[in-house]
């Protein structure tokens, strides 16, 4: 069993922080919270789309990134526009460029653009700024408030400590060996 | 089911394959080398070369979209887009959209072994087998789609044993494609690629949501 049984309401436009060494199990529960793993006992209910994503997720590595931003914004929320989500997240100079030739930290800024493009009911985030640079932990704070403004739900796990990086979450869960062991 | 989502889904893999040129690259000189190495092996009878066309064709068909499956799934997770797609979409439109830009790609491959078999063999294709190439490779694309899937799920492995379990399901359509290339009776053939072709997507679209199931 990778969670030990856990209870856990997550209301709109609310940071969640999650932390947690290797193996604590901080990617599972994100991802059931996600909707993309089933528990094996329990249940999970969801109001609205969820969405899971990893740093460096969301985009075809052949794709442009105008292209990767604009698939997400289609399919997630058609409103948006892709001039808005690519000014937020710092990606106006790569806009032309392939996937595959960004460095770590921009392919975490496009994960972090698909996640603003889709602004869906719950944004699980995993390790969002283990490749950011300073400039890039200020889109995600950027990112995470614009979530929040629009009633998402932002979930965001890192092994350390991200209370420095995102201020004001309203829960912060502690999990070691997939045990709750901590919850501000 | 809404039709704008399932073409965003074929559009992005056309595009993508449009940019990584995997078919173009891979798959199509893999399918003019075989054609040319089938011609060298079956020696110079025209009248022998005219008899295997059909059935070679249609292995070429076949062995081409193996490769091409990994285009469904794997590489998807390995770019890690499947979760998202798995997120915005339902798995019948994940499915419809995979189907068809596979069933293109599939199409294209036909339709280079068709010119080549025609320009090196001299065998042309009867009008049945026109109308027949479309539902056969309909059927191969829904096939291979499954098994991509399969393929992308488990990433760890059991891609050797896959294709020895999913892709006997193409065998009736082997079988319908050769023998409507061959001039045999039309109607039963191509009856049988509709109706197979229905079966076939209705038990894909029912297990579909299983095999996305982690």
């Amino acid at each position: 069993m990778a969670l030990a049984p856990l209870s856990l309401r997550l209301g709109r436009s609310t940071l969640t922080l999650v932390h947690g060494v290797n193996g604590s199990g901080k990617t599972t529960l994100l991802r059931v919270l996600g909707g993309l793993l089933t528990p094996s006992s329990g249940t999970r209910v969801g109001h609205g789309a969820a969405l899971y994503l990893r740093s460096g997720d969301g985009a075809r590595r052949a794709q442009r990134v105008d292209q990767a931003v604009r698939f997400a914004v289609c399919l997630g929320s058609p409103l948006a526009r892709v001039e808005d989500v690519v000014r937020a997240t710092g990606l106006e100079t790569v806009m032309g460029r392939r996937v595959a030739t960004l460095s770590s930290g921009q392919r975490a800024r496009v994960t972090l653009a698909v996640g603003l493009a889709v602004s869906p009911a719950l944004l699980c985030l995993d390790e969002p700024a283990a490749h950011l640079d300073e400039e890039g932990i200020g889109f995600l704070r950027q990112v995470v408030d614009l979530l929040r403004e629009r009633g998402s739900a932002v979930v965001v796990a890192s092994q350390t400590a991200t209370s420095g990086l995102l201020a004001g979450a309203d829960a912060c869960l502690v999990l070691d060996g997939g045990r709750l062991v901590g919850r501000a | 089911m809404s039709m704008a989502p399932l073409l965003r889904v074929t559009a992005r893999d056309v595009a993508v394959e449009v940019a990584g040129r995997h078919l173009t690259v891979t798959v199509l000189p893999f399918v003019t080398a075989a054609a040319l190495l089938a011609g060298l092996g079956f020696g110079p009878d025209p009248e022998v070369l005219r008899a295997v066309a059909p059935g070679l064709l249609w292995l070429l068909v076949l062995f081409a979209a193996v490769p091409l499956a990994r285009g469904v799934a794997a590489a998807d997770r390995e770019d890690g887009c499947w979760d998202l797609l798995r997120a915005l979409v339902t798995p019948t439109t994940l499915l419809a959209g995979k189907v068809i830009a596979l069933w293109s790609w599939l199409l294209a491959v036909w339709v280079l072994g068709g010119l080549l078999f025609g320009a090196l063999f001299g065998a042309g294709q009867p009008v049945a087998a026109l109308v027949g190439g479309p539902l056969a490779t309909f059927g191969v694309a829904i096939v291979t789609t499954l098994y991509g899937a399969l393929l992308g799920a488990r990433p760890d492995g059991g891609d050797g044993l896959l294709p020895v379990l999913v892709l006997p399901a193409a065998v009736p359509l082997l079988l319908a494609g050769t023998q409507l290339g061959s001039g045999g009776a039309a109607a039963p053939w191509l009856g049988l690629l509709l109706a197979y072709d229905a079966v076939l997507w209705t038990a894909t679209w029912a297990v579909f949501p299983i095999v996305l199931e982690e």
